[in-house]
């Protein structure tokens, strides 16, 4: 039996931001999301960019600055049979949580690392940020074993960041977001800008990771090739809203949702020279959606329907539902 | 079969100095590198590779951005490193490049028609405002584009997708004959990536225009290419007919590419563990199979001497590997 | 029609630069303050302020004597306001001088490279390396009696455009690398379109912040010669008023008003033109110039 370990409900975030003189612009980054992640999965969040998802992951992180807002909704984390309500927390508790329960790996943080200090001193400055009691040599045996662990050469600990290429830190990266023993790992375009080799590297990493060190991770990224190989259940996020979630052999078998099935179709593979048809139109702003289904202005399928109603959330099995019109009709 | 090459890569070397003065070290990013495209066929010619394979650099080179250490690359016959003048600009008329980053490839505080109105008017290809228009919106066109879409606006007012098609309408207005696209859909959205692909692919049979296609990604480059060349640390290690390549492949390092393609597909998981690279600069200074410590088939002498080619001749096409399992 | 469409343009522009930040606002009015006692106010000084004897000597301030006088009998507030125009003026002009010799010979050597720019950094590097303040002692000990204002300036200028040129180079260097530089040749765009059109927004605000600066390190030269009697004493500037008050012994005898206007209008206006170099290149930074155009003016 599957245990939830966080649970969405109604999240609303909006970036509220001032334009000059007295308007306020609403940018309704997550709107009405709900969906669980159960302990010890991979699950993946699908969509193109500006859909919502990076800031549905830092929202469900508590990462929460002006001008983002949390308008609606509830994000809970269940650990060890507590629960933790993660919007009402204060900066001191998130501080506590951060790191030791859960880690954040944004896009492009390859780039966080000090280009001034070594591997091993940036694991010591979280190692000590959070828990000053342990010694530094006790602290450095952690760090070797852990780095070890990770499959990472143990030059690498002795080493500045600009000596490593482009995987080697993000394989750093992880290494240091699950350091302290973190049990749940969201990680933002883990794998963006890394070219295929080390990608099936890293994403090894993260099933290494999910098995040896019993963690939970979220995965964003906009390459279905990359969900297919690792997560076991996948979201599709569009325009703010979650339009289809389920165990990812039948999204892959059996999508649901038009722009899931568009987002399989126009894969390109090898061995296959027809011709792929990418989906037309760009993404809607998030300041102004479509009314009613958000996806309609590009759906080939679009029906009256659509264009008035949000479209309801229609439950196929228990693991797997979609919100679409014409999903209902049957 | 009188007329030269429209581009001939004759044994092209860059060498990198990294490091100061004093403690840098040389870092041969290209390495002896022979190619060419004649002038009669249109073909889309891939350069495959993981980053440090030394692609973008050959691109770079082609497109006479950088000088190559050794070796010439010719155009149409003559030495792009010495064109001057007249010369050049029919150069860089006919050879037009796309970048990986649409938002790099545009000044951010210029308005994006003036490199349109510019390739129009510089070159002095539009003999009018109004021809200029004209040409500027028939290329807006192809791209799927109208000139509203575009005109008066920074780069920043365009998607990524928007932008890079911008970018490829600006390089067609000057009618080029070969196009260097260097990662173009590397930095847009997965689901978006085909309708530029399929812009590329169109060009080539409109415009009667060659394409070097550089990139990471497999999957695009068995869908567009004609020919491919497989590049690692600087050398190409394979390269032939590219739907031959990519099914048949011979080279090792081209069977570990097309392994770690993440397959859309659940039921096809990776079931190895790959070895995982070490640091890098240490593969470039293997004197001689460059893959060798990742290969799986390594034997001694592959670390030692350079692999000897081995061609294969299919019908007109030349195809060729270099690599001791195969001599 | 498009006259008065443009001016309104301007206005708003010149609206929104103003109230861009407190850094501006304060700079611009100080700036303001002084350009009007430099060039405004001084056209209506009723006598000669350099004139020896025009005044009874040693009065303090009052409603007669503004800023009271000095003892050679010199009203002080009409003598600040000569000196404060002659100082501009010198910063001014070596400023501008020495910035534009610096700046285009930067463009030069980094868009051309090769043997052009190793010769201009071989004399820029020398120029750097000359002291300013030593050959500014020495020349102005040669020619004491025909140092003018715009002569003083220039010849700081000329020993002073060293520096921007390396700064130039560097960001044209930098420049030449991004891609859109490599897009603009592409498109047909030539050297000198390129350096303009595209680069000069790039580099306009280090250019404006350097402008500023270089007019406080020229008045800040120019008074150390003063105050060792180096350079034309007959002129009025902030720098000989303080030779004068010293020479005289102002603080001893208690005239603190001839003493204390200069140096605190040397304060004043060094740290006013400060504050409005910083306000500028905010301004005219880059990334915040675009996240304006993204977020306002557009509208």
């Amino acid at each position: 039996m599957s245990q939830t370990i966080i649970d969405v409900n109604d999240l609303k975030a909006y970036y509220n931001i001032r334009t000059g003189g007295n308007t306020t612009v609403s940018v309704k980054a997550v709107d009405n999301v709900s969906f669980q992640i159960n302990k010890g999965e991979i699950i993946g969040i699908i969509g193109e960019s500006g859909c919502g998802k990076s800031t549905l992951t830092k929202t469900i992180y508590g990462s929460i600055y002006s001008p983002l807002t949390v308008v609606g909704g509830s994000v809970v984390y269940n650990i060890d049979s507590k629960k933790i309500d993660i919007l009402k927390l204060g900066r001191s508790a998130l501080n506590r949580i951060w790191w030791e329960i859960i880690s954040y790996i944004p896009q492009g943080s390859m780039s966080i690392l000090n280009p001034t200090i070594r591997i091993r001193d940036q694991f010591l400055d979280v190692i000590n940020a959070h828990d000053k009691s342990i010694g530094k040599k006790e602290a450095k045996e952690m760090i070797l074993k852990h780095i070890d662990r990770v499959g990472l050469p143990s030059e690498v600990a002795t080493s500045f960041p600009h000596q490593l290429s482009g995987g080697m830190k993000q394989r750093v990266v992880i290494a240091l977001a699950t350091i302290l023993g973190s049990k749940i790992l969201l990680a933002d375009e883990p794998t963006t800008a890394l070219d295929v080799v080390v990608q099936r590297g890293i994403l090894q990493l993260l099933s290494k990771i999910r098995e040896e060190l019993k963690c939970t991770i979220l995965v964003i990224t906009h390459d279905m090739g990359v969900h297919a190989q690792i997560c076991d259940r996948v979201a599709i996020m569009y325009a703010g809203k979650m339009v289809e979630i389920g165990p990812v052999g039948e999204i892959y078998k059996e999508p649901l949702h038009p722009y899931t099935r568009f987002l399989i179709q126009s894969l390109p593979k090898i061995g296959d020279k027809s011709r792929k048809i990418s989906v037309s139109g760009r993404p809607p702003s998030l300041q102004d959606p479509p009314q009613g289904c958000r996806f309609h202005p590009r759906c080939a399928f679009a029906k009256d329907i659509c264009k008035n109603f949000d479209p309801n959330i229609v439950t196929i099995n228990p693991h797997h539902w979609a919100a679409c019109h014409l999903l209902e009709a049957k | 079969m009188n007329r030269p090459p429209l581009l001939e890569v004759k044994d092209v070397t860059r060498v990198f100095k990294i490091g100061g003065l004093v403690f840098g070290t040389r870092l041969t990013a290209v390495e002896n590198v022979n190619l060419t495209i004649e002038k009669e066929r249109s073909i889309v010619l891939s350069l495959v590779g993981e980053s440090g394979s030394g692609k973008t650099s050959l691109g770079r080179m082609i497109l006479g951005l950088l000088k190559p250490t050794s070796g010439q690359i010719l155009y149409e016959g003559h030495d792009i490193s010495k064109m001057k003048g007249k010369h050049l600009d029919f150069f860089k008329q006919k050879v037009q490049p796309v970048f990986q980053n649409p938002f790099e490839a545009f000044n951010p505080l210029k308005k994006v028609d003036r490199y349109l109105h510019g390739t129009a008017i510089n070159y002095g290809l539009a003999k009018s405002r109004d021809h200029a228009q004209k040409m500027i919106e028939e290329s807006l066109y192809t791209v799927g584009l109208t000139y509203d879409n575009v005109a008066g606006k920074f780069p920043h007012e365009f998607s990524g997708g928007e932008l890079q098609r911008v970018s490829i309408a600006r390089a067609l207005i000057s009618t080029p004959q070969l196009l260097v696209a260097d990662e173009p859909v590397s930095m847009i959205d997965a689901s978006l990536r085909m309708g530029i692909i399929n812009i590329l692919l169109d060009l080539k049979s409109k415009y009667d225009m060659s394409i070097i296609y550089i990139t990471h990604d497999l999957d695009t480059a068995y869908y567009i290419s004609d020919e491919i060349a497989v590049m690692n640390r600087g050398r190409i290690v394979e390269y032939g007919d590219a739907q031959k390549i990519l099914t048949e492949p011979l080279h090792p390092y081209t069977c570990l590419l097309l392994e770690c393609l993440p397959e859309p597909d659940p039921e096809k998981r990776w079931r190895e563990r790959i070895k995982f690279s070490g640091i890098e600069t240490k593969e470039f200074e293997v004197p001689g199979c460059k893959f060798a410590r990742r290969c799986p088939h390594a034997k001694d002498e592959c670390l030692k001497t350079r692999p000897p080619r081995k061609e294969i001749k299919e019908g007109l096409k030349s195809r060729y590997v270099d690599c001791f399992m195969y001599t | 029609m498009v006259v008065i469409t443009n001016l309104k343009r301007y206005a708003r522009f010149l609206w929104n630069f103003l109230r861009f930040s407190p850094n501006i606002t304060v700079g611009i009015v100080i700036c303001l303050v002084i350009l009007v006692m430099g060039f405004g106010i001084s056209l209506f000084a009723p006598y000669d302020p350099r004139r020896w004897g025009s005044t009874p000597r040693n009065l303090p301030p009052s409603s007669d004597y503004l800023l009271g006088t000095t003892s050679i009998g010199q009203d002080v507030f009409w003598f600040l306001t000569y000196a404060i125009r002659n100082s501009m003026l010198l910063g001014v002009v070596g400023s501008a001088i020495g910035l534009v010799i610096g700046t285009v010979l930067g463009l030069i050597a980094g868009y051309k490279g090769g043997i052009i720019e190793k010769f201009i950094l071989l004399i820029t590097d020398t120029i750097i390396v000359v002291p300013t303040l030593p050959i500014l002692i020495l020349v102005s000990t040669m020619i004491k009696k025909q140092l003018d204002m715009v002569m003083l300036g220039t010849i700081i200028a000329l020993l002073t455009w060293g520096l921007p040129v390396r700064n130039v180079r560097s960001m044209i260097l930098s420049l030449r690398e991004r891609e859109f530089s490599h897009v603009a040749s592409f498109s047909g765009f030539k050297m000198l379109n390129i350096i303009t059109s595209e680069y000069t927004p790039h580099v306009l605000p280090w250019i404006s912040a350097s402008f500023i600066s270089r007019i406080n390190m020229a008045i800040g030269m120019e008074v150390t010669l003063s105050i060792f009697g180096l350079s034309s004493l007959q002129e009025a500037t902030l720098g000989t008023m303080i030779y004068w008050a010293l020479n005289y012994q102002a603080l001893l005898k208690g005239l603190w008003w001839w003493i204390l206007t200069p140096v605190v209008t040397i304060i004043f206006s060094v740290l006013g033109l400060f504050i409005l170099s910083v306000g500028i290149s905010e301004f005219l930074n880059p990334r915040i110039r675009l996240h304006r155009i993204m977020i306002g003016e557009k509208k």
